[in-house]
């Protein structure tokens, strides 16, 4: 196998895990949003930001 | 499946197609592949890594779990952590496989797009990014449960245009075949660090400083030193960088509410006054930047 060919294989390989990677993101039934705003209410409970708590009261309906 | 996960997957598909089509006529395609993929997946790595680092009070101080980096649907990942590992993993395979530097160029038109892509996805994906309380203009506001709010991604990704339109202007201008990645990635950390000052939102904090927003501004600064050194000015290069970083932690404070505005009848417009001020410190700061890289390439000539 020429150098060429060799890096053209390995190159094709990598992107090939990256496409993994994401499918496996994309095919999980775990919403990455619900996640995220957990995180933004545990960061608002410490930072006390009243913005934040507002719209927090407001996403969980009270 | 869900928007931020094919927004995701579109958004890495695009940009190393953008990668591999500015590239072709250039470079011989087997280091193009193999540059691509360095790029994408130490970005998607990075990206996630430095998520991970900024939350660690979210998954180890509840998940008590190391390995929970690899549970790549609790969270999410770093957009600056994405061009920072981008940007460093085909720099790495440009140096093994001995290539031009100017390979590395060819990444940046990419890289802004990649950021405006994301930005867009964060708000409409995952309702981040957005600033304080505005109703109008309409095309400015968005709505949302909690009422009107600024669209700060929407600001990100129209600054990533116009820092891809001016550096394509300057380009042809220069009569020069590619738009140079290391003042791509000065213009995008600058904006972003005057954008994200915008965000009300809680993503990725350290007090009342959103980690992103230090990032960028640190790697707007690393291209100011790397220039510095090239420009023989390696100590003007490195003073600069910690007056703009004053300058910025100071507006900072104001826009915090910290430092009241000099003038009483100001106060009304305070937030406008310390933008102002905010640009205006990053123009100079810009300018001073462009002067150095002019010595810098003078001096290579």
């Amino acid at each position: 196998m020429t150098e060429n060919r060799r890096h053209a294989v390995t190159g094709i390989l990598l992107l090939a895990l990256v496409a993994v990677l994401t499918v496996l993101f994309v095919k999980s039934p775990r919403i990455t949003a619900e996640a995220s705003m957990r995180f933004a209410s545990s960061a608002a409970e410490t930072e006390e930001d009243p913005d934040m708590a507002e719209l927090l009261m407001l996403l969980n309906g009270e | 499946m869900n928007l931020y996960s094919i927004g995701l997957a579109v958004s890495i598909m695009v940009c190393v197609a953008a990668f591999i089509l500015l590239n072709r006529p250039r470079t011989a395609m087997s280091s193009v592949l193999l540059i691509s993929g360095f790029s994408a997946l130490g970005g998607l790595l990075c990206a996630r890594l430095v998520y991970w680092f900024g939350a660690l009070d979210f998954f180890i101080g509840r998940t008590h779990n190391v390995l929970s980096f690899f549970w790549w649907t609790d969270g999410g990942f770093s957009l600056f952590g994405a061009v920072a590992g981008a940007a460093g993993c085909a720099w790495l395979a440009c140096r093994w496989l001995k290539e031009d530097k100017r390979t590395l160029d060819l990444l940046a038109l990419p890289l802004l797009l990649l950021v405006a892509e994301g930005r867009l996805l964060e708000w409409t994906a995952v309702g981040m990014d957005f600033g304080g309380a505005l109703e109008s203009p309409a095309w400015l506001a968005v709505s949302g449960e909690y009422g009107g709010r600024l669209n700060v991604a929407l600001i990100e990704a129209l600054m990533m245009i116009a820092v891809a339109v001016g550096l394509i202007i300057r380009m042809r201008v220069k009569a020069k075949k590619r738009v140079p990645l290391r003042d791509t990635l000065f213009l995008m950390g600058l904006c972003e660090a005057l954008a994200i000052s915008m965000r009300h939102d809680t993503y990725m904090m350290w007090g009342f400083v959103h980690q992103e927003q230090l990032y960028f501004y640190l790697l707007s600064s690393l291209m100011v030193i790397l220039t510095g050194f090239e420009a023989r000015k390696p100590i003007a290069g490195i003073i600069s960088a910690f007056i703009a970083a004053g300058a910025i932690i100071f507006l900072e404070f104001a826009l915090d509410g910290r430092i009241h505005v000099p003038f009483a009848f100001m106060r009304e417009w305070a937030d406008l006054f310390w933008y102002g001020l905010f640009i205006l410190a990053l123009a100079a700061y810009t300018i001073y930047y462009f002067s150095m890289r002019r010595g810098a390439e003078r001096k290579r000539a």
